[in-house]
């Protein structure tokens, strides 16, 4: 493949690189780092928040909903009759075997493309 | 205790961006100092806009920090935070529905002009170009990839940017010739 480049231009290009100041740059890079640490921090205490509050306001509905969802979880995809089977293969035979297959192959997927 | 700025500055860089990816603000701090100047001027070369190419580039150290833990090979942060500052430029374009992959706009240069002749630069020129031509020319002229480099980072075929290349150089010497730079 031919890559030449113009001279003159190459020339224009090198002339046009300007040394910038860089103490308000890094200053405000740092400012948006801190204010992102900061609304992170709010956003998981609020969350904390409500979630406790639904906790007491609606009677212990979290741990009926996570019981739920581990029950669901915990599902076989395929029925085995042999206890020790069923007991082996249970981490790739259940809901949540699937689940994290699928998240696993979208988290390869969304690296792949990123990175 | 934290460490002094002269302390990053004089490690290598793959270890700065591994310190970095534990979590080390000032090494990242670090990274910002080192890396600022370019990314800088690669997002002038782009957006010919020096607010919104600084806009561009905080908002590129930022993903670089949320994301910096997941880059693998120290090593590569350059060309990482490359191709981070590129996609960000492309998305800026697109949001606003102007990245254009082909229309030359004379419209955006007034006639030639010996008034103004001195004022002409080199982003000024560069802003005259489709987004797609004015990419590949900033990249083959301003960061000296390749065509090859240049179809990896962007996705575009390797024959669309030699055409790109030819044509936008083309371009740049007619504006800059008509406004008197020795070109």
């Amino acid at each position: 493949m031919n890559d030449d480049r113009d001279p003159r231009l190459e020339l224009l290009f090198e002339e046009a690189e300007s040394s910038l100041a860089d103490d308000a740059f890094i200053d405000a890079v740092n400012d948006s780092l801190r204010r992102r640490r900061r609304r992170i921090l709010f956003g998981r205490l609020a969350i904390l928040a409500a979630l406790v509050v639904l906790e007491v306001v609606l009677e212990s509905p979290l741990r009926l909903y996570l019981g739920v969802v581990a029950d669901v979880l915990g599902t076989p995809l395929l029925p085995m009759h042999d206890d020790w089977l069923a007991f082996l293969v249970a981490p790739i035979n259940s809901v949540a075997g699937l689940v994290g297959l699928v998240l696993l192959g979208l988290n390869m997927l969304y690296r792949k493309i990123i990175y | 205790m934290p460490a002094t700025p002269g302390y990053y500055a004089k490690g290598p860089e793959a270890l700065i961006v591994s310190l970095a990816a534990r979590g080390d603000r000032d090494a990242f701090t670090d990274l910002v100092r080192r890396r600022q100047p370019w990314l800088r001027n690669l997002m002038r070369r782009c957006s010919g806009d020096s607010t919104l190419a600084d806009d561009l580039a905080q908002r590129v150290f930022l993903k670089a920090w949320r994301n910096i833990r997941r880059l693998k090979q120290p090593d590569r942060f350059g060309a990482w935070l490359k191709k981070t500052a590129i996609n960000e430029w492309i998305d800026q374009q697109r949001k606003h529905g102007q990245f254009h992959e082909d229309e030359f706009d004379d419209r955006l240069l007034p006639a030639p002009d010996v008034a103004t002749a001195e004022a002409i630069d080199l982003d000024t020129a560069l802003a005259t170009l489709p987004d797609a031509v004015r990419l590949c020319i900033v990249l083959s002229y301003h960061e000296r990839l390749s065509h090859k480099e240049i179809a990896e980072l962007t996705g575009l075929p390797a024959g669309t940017i030699k055409s790109h290349i030819r044509r936008g150089s083309r371009k740049l010497r007619e504006v800059l010739s008509a406004y008197g730079e020795s070109v």
